[in-house]
């Protein structure tokens, strides 16, 4: 990360903020070195910097954690929900024609014979992973009706021995299922 | 100032010189790691100031032993740094990179509890803190902003954004020492 903090900022004169500008690397080279150059005998400036060490080491391990991969099933809650008296296994012919009602035809594609609209593990998906389970799930058939899809989607966030079974075999997921994921992402059907 | 030397009983002054390396150890490792950007040269360092220490502890003056100990360490770094970067360009690599890349490493078992105490009293103490510190704080830390880049999101100046850092970071400091 290269500072972007002009020589001429107004900032505030705080020994502990410039501390933790330094440790965060914030602070351009000549920042650096001047400031280096103090902490060579200026201990309540050394003691700032093991402050600044210490706070940031807490508040980093504290870190969230990655987004959870429940709440990107949970993009996909707004297709499931909509189906909640059909078998999952006619959900994935239904859910189609729903994207395909809602998006006016414009924006979803849905898959056809001579363009099946698949795209590989990883392509161009900010959730592959999330995108190719949901598409499993859907095709795992009647024996998944859609109150456990919606289950699914709100188990806790790691990836069960199911998923991973799933995932074995990486299938080809239709474009518009990472299209919808995306769209709701952004908020839209 | 009245300076006294290190105590001259032999088993005083272990002890004396082993509470001195406990308390210190910390803050000090702290310090060089703010420096180094690298734990295990942290280590290595501490090791030297540590020896330092040792070699030096007969003449050492109690009073002003926490700044020499700084000192030392600082040096220390400086010439661990010389040897192992010798470049420019690594030296504005190694300033532009967060201290806190250098992750701690896992915790055993039984310290594992007490991690996990510790990192719900942060998020305690980030909670309590007014949503525009907090916001501040957390782009910076979690999301990996600059605090240029957090100003110009926010659309405020870049001293604001610094100032609620600035309080944020006092509270957070006191709230964590408590």
């Amino acid at each position: 990360m290269s500072p972007e903090i002009p020589d001429d900022a107004q900032l505030p004169d705080d020994l502990d903020l410039a501390a933790f500008r330094y440790v965060a690397g914030e602070m351009s080279p000549d920042e650096a070195i001047a400031f280096e150059a103090r902490l060579a005998d200026d201990q309540p400036a050394r003691e700032s910097v093991g402050r600044a060490v210490a706070l940031a080491e807490r508040l980093a391990e504290a870190a969230p954690a990655e987004e959870p991969i429940v709440e990107r099933r949970a993009d996909y809650r707004w297709v499931i929900a909509p189906l909640g008296w059909m078998a999952a296994g006619a959900a994935v012919a239904l859910l189609a024609v729903s994207l395909l009602g809602r998006s006016g035809g414009s924006a979803i594609q849905p898959p056809d014979a001579g363009n099946p609209g698949t795209v590989g593990p990883g392509e161009g998906r900010a959730n592959p992973d999330v995108d190719a389970l949901v598409w499993a799930r859907l095709q795992a058939g009647p024996q998944w009706a859609a109150a456990d899809l919606e289950r699914w989607l709100d188990e806790p966030a790691e990836v069960t021995a199911e998923d991973e079974a799933d995932w074995s075999d990486p299938p080809e997921v239709p474009a518009w299922i990472f299209t919808t994921s995306q769209n709701s992402k952004r908020g839209q059907p | 100032m009245q300076h006294h030397p290190a105590p001259v009983d032999l088993a005083e002054s272990n002890a004396a010189l082993a509470e001195l390396i406990r308390q210190e150890r910390g803050s000090l490792h702290q310090f060089l790691l703010g420096l180094l950007r690298d734990r295990a040269a942290a280590d290595d360092v501490l090791q030297q100031v540590f020896l330092k220490l040792v070699e030096g502890w007969p003449s050492f003056r109690l009073e002003t032993g926490r700044s020499w100990l700084f000192t030392v360490a600082y040096h220390e770094a400086m010439d661990h740094r010389r040897r192992q970067t010798r470049l420019d360009a690594a030296l504005a690599e190694l300033w532009a990179r967060p201290v806190w890349q250098a992750r701690p490493p896992p915790a055993g078992a039984d310290a594992e509890a007490i991690r996990r105490e510790a990192i719900d009293a942060v998020r305690r103490a980030l909670a309590d803190l007014p949503a525009a510190q907090r916001e501040v704080v957390e782009r910076r830390m979690y999301h990996n902003q600059t605090f240029a880049t957090i100003a110009a999101e926010l659309g405020c100046p870049l001293g604001t954004v610094l100032t609620r850092m600035r309080l944020a970071m006092k509270v957070l400091t006191r709230l964590l020492e408590e």
